[in-house]
């Protein structure tokens, strides 16, 4: 496979510890990962030419997970999103499902259902950029 | 014939003089001898023709001798009688009488004749010397006329002396006579004064005198007396009259009193009421003594003194000395007095005795007694404090426990003050122990009550935040869990990958050592436990206490900042009381956050502060504190909240206050509320 066309798996979550299990479960399933603590230090990231998708925490300190994937929209970015959260519930799944989350997991949640999430969404992400040129 | 006639005009001349010598006797009567013996010279100067005479009177008043010297008008004008009279000396002195002598002139140029005769039997009285130039002095004439003047002399002279004497004893007389009177004048001033003075003792002292004699009933009062019994001074005192202003619940033993002395005769002393005109009531010491009087019949004196007023003033020391006691009774407080050489009790109050539980009858209690009494674990601190006390002659205040016999353990507070002698010495130590068990009881259980209270404050947060704390756990166990899955993804591969699965599994232990130490903290505010004391981190607190708020703050999407001063210095404090009250202040601040627009930031802030404090500040920018009611927020069961209990507030106030320090609150400007609270540093004396 083409590094250039390696996927990478965003994670953007406010717990060092989280991020850091996430990142260590990617690897050891040979997926190449970028951690953020912070939801808007990912905004200013370059996104790569590989397909690509985002682990996002619902709980972040200063916005909320659900309101930075609108932001996302309304800037444009289009990357398939997975949501993980300490404390989900039903309306809040369903709000973040609405509006495009490829799925909403809720800690802690099964490592297998994490990396079938990222697959799926990095699937989308690789059908997506191979509308896109057509589109174009 | 003209001889015979000659001789007759000589013997009536001779007559003539000797009458004129006889006439002198007359003349000088009455006078004294120095002015008699010089009207008897100027005669004889006179009568005869001599040159000087002079006389000698050996016994004077004083008892020296005196010379009188005469000098003729024709005599050297510079001729001085004194030194006549010097030149004369050895005949003035002498008997030469009727001796005829020769001598140069003593008063002029030339030889004298001078002829001595001595007045009286033996000269005893004195000599009369006369002289004079001419060749035939004294002629028979001369010296007869000279003789008889002598005799005459003598005679005057003797009368003189006599009739001075009997004037010098009259006169010794008449001022015996006036000493003794001006004596008796001054012994009677000194009487009169005396008894001045003694009225006005007697008055001053409220002490009448008495006197009584038995046989024929008469008693004599002084003034003071007749004022005591408040009788007329015209009256006539009887025993009567005594026993009608005797109080008449004292008038049967005065009765009885006064009839027994009279019968015995022995002296009395007695005390007792009396009833004045206007009611009022007056106490009276009588004192007599017994005498026998000239007839050999009883008589007493004595004294009858006014005690109202030392029985008022006896009576009102007792009443204040058991109202002392009464204080000391209510308020437990015993007062002492202990000598610093040796530690003699020099005074101790009954009721000290009632604290230490020691027995009155058996007197102050020794230094040694009085330390075994102390607890055994207070004994060192006790004496500490006494000691410093001494060493630097200060006030001390102590407290300690005190053991008694039956076991009773009782808290004690001692305030002692020196005493300084007029040297600067310190001599004794006085003071005050009071019985503190009560309040300390007291503030025991009020430091109970405010426990529970708070425990229960802070269990009802706690609850509230059953949610937060969960999502806290519930970080580390996902990361757990996500990391042990990891672990055996590793180990399952073919050729498993053991640097990896050992990095996951060193993640494993690190999150799960973190969900412990979230629950420890957790259940450290949940334990219900007696308030301690120990040095507190306060930035560390702080820290600690955002951790397990973070689920709160970031669910509200509230964001943390924290100022903490570097170098702060520990405080002395309860660590769970202190995070209960940052946890309270956080929580109110996101509450009053969480309906809020725009900026949600929740900033602590911890500084030193002046006198030895540290000052924690939290603020945010919520809705601000609600209008005026200022200080109400402090107050228990106040609330804005739906879910309020409206305690947190009014807890945090007291963990503060009993930490010694202060907890106020102030608007944001512009908008959000600031919660200040200040925590002393310095380790306190009080516990």
């Amino acid at each position: 496979m083409n590094p250039a066309d390696a996927p990478t798996v965003f994670v953007v979550d406010d717990d060092a510890a989280m991020r850091a299990a996430i990142q260590g479960l990617l690897k050891s399933v040979g997926l190449r990962s970028e951690t953020f603590g912070i939801a808007h230090e990912f905004l200013g990231r370059k996104r790569p030419d590989g397909p690509s998708c985002l682990v996002l925490d619902v709980s972040l300190p200063g916005v909320n997970g659900l309101d930075f994937q609108r932001e996302l929209a309304d800037a444009g970015v289009q990357i398939p999103i997975v949501f993980i959260t300490g404390h989900g519930d039903i309306p809040m799944t369903v709000k973040a499902m609405k509006s495009g989350a490829v799925e909403f997991l809720t800690k802690p949640f099964q490592d297998q259902d994490l990396l079938d999430a990222i697959r799926q969404a990095l699937d989308r992400d690789r059908l997506a950029r191979q509308q896109q040129p057509t589109a174009e | 014939m003209e001889k015979t006639a000659d001789e007759v005009k000589r013997l009536q001349s001779c007559i003539n003089d000797l009458i004129s010598v006889l006439a002198l006797a007359a003349i000088w009567s009455g006078s004294e001898s120095c002015q008699m013996l010089g009207t008897l010279l100027d005669s004889l100067l006179a009568i005869l023709r001599v040159d000087f005479a002079c006389a000698r009177l050996n016994d004077s008043i004083d008892g020296s001798p005196i010379e009188v010297v005469r000098l003729a008008q024709r005599q050297h004008p510079s001729a001085q009688p004194q030194e006549v009279g010097q030149a004369l000396g050895r005949w003035l002195s002498g008997d030469q009488t009727a001796s005829r002598f020769v001598i140069p002139n003593p008063a002029g140029e030339g030889e004298v004749a001078i002829a001595s005769f001595s007045l009286g039997l033996q000269d005893e009285i004195g000599v009369l010397v006369a002289g004079s130039r001419r060749a035939d002095f004294p002629t028979d004439i001369e010296l007869l006329l000279l003789r008889v003047a002598a005799n005459q002399a003598a005679i005057g002279l003797q009368e003189a002396r006599r009739s001075g004497d009997q004037k010098r004893v009259a006169e010794a007389l008449e001022r015996r006579v006036a000493e003794r009177t001006s004596q008796l004048t001054a012994v009677n001033e000194e009487l009169r004064r005396s008894q001045a003075y003694l009225a006005e003792a007697q008055r001053l002292s409220h002490t009448g005198s008495f006197g009584w004699r038995v046989s024929i009933g008469e008693i004599l009062w002084s003034e003071e007396s007749f004022r005591i019994f408040q009788y007329d001074r015209m009256t006539k005192p009887t025993v009567e009259l005594i026993l009608q202003r005797t109080h008449p619940e004292d008038a049967a033993l005065v009765k009885q009193t006064i009839e027994r002395a009279s019968q015995d005769g022995k002296d009395f002393d007695h005390e007792y009421r009396l009833v004045m005109p206007s009611g009022s009531v007056k106490y009276v010491h009588v004192v007599a003594h017994a005498l026998s009087d000239e007839s050999g019949g009883i008589e007493f004196v004595g004294a009858v003194t006014d005690t109202t007023e030392t029985k008022r003033a006896e009576e009102a020391l007792r009443r204040s000395e058991s109202n002392l006691a009464e204080a000391q009774r209510l308020t437990h407080t015993g007062s002492w007095a202990w000598r610093v050489a040796g530690g003699d009790a020099l005074h101790l109050s009954e009721e000290w005795y009632r604290i230490y539980g020691f027995d009155t009858e058996k007197g102050p209690p020794a230094w040694e007694e009085r330390l075994q009494r102390t607890h055994p674990e207070d004994r060192a601190k006790w004496q500490g404090a006494i000691d410093r006390a001494i060493g630097e002659k200060s006030d001390y205040e102590v407290e300690f426990r005190i053991l008694l016999p039956g076991g009773t353990v009782k808290y004690i507070r001692s305030v002692g003050h020196p005493v300084l002698n007029a040297s600067g010495d310190l001599v004794q130590f006085v003071g005050s122990s009071t019985d503190i068990s009560a309040s300390k009881r007291a503030e025991e259980s009020l430091r109970q009550a405010q426990a529970d209270l708070a425990h229960i404050n802070r269990v009802t947060t706690m609850g509230e935040l059953t949610a937060s704390l969960a999502h806290e756990v519930n970080q580390p166990i996902a990361a757990a869990i996500t990391n042990a899955n990891t672990c055996l993804r590793w180990l399952a591969r073919d050729h498993p990958d053991l640097e990896e699965a050992r990095a996951a599994a060193a993640r494993i232990v690190k999150d799960s050592t973190r969900a412990a130490e979230i629950i420890k903290r957790t259940r450290l505010l949940f334990k219900k436990d007696i308030p301690d004391r120990e040095l507190v981190d306060v930035n560390e607190l702080i820290r600690e206490m955002i951790v397990l708020l973070r689920s709160e703050t970031t669910r509200y999407s509230i964001s943390v900042r924290t100022e903490l001063a570097a170098d702060l210095p520990q405080v002395t404090g309860d660590r769970v009381q202190l995070q209960q009250v940052l946890m309270n202040l956080m929580l109110n601040g996101i509450d009053a956050m969480k309906e809020v627009d725009g900026t949600r930031e929740l900033a602590i802030k911890s500084q030193g502060a002046e006198n030895e404090q540290v000052l924690v500040t939290t603020s945010d920018t919520g809705v601000g504190l609600p209008a005026q009611q200022g200080d109400q927020i402090f107050k228990a069961f106040f609330t804005t909240k739906s879910h309020g209990t409206g305690m947190g507030l009014s807890i945090s106030r007291s963990i503060i206050e009993s930490h010694g320090g202060r907890l106020w609150a102030a608007d944001n400007s512009p908008r959000g509320a600031s919660f200040y609270f200040t925590l002393s540093t310095k380790v306190e004396a009080k516990e």
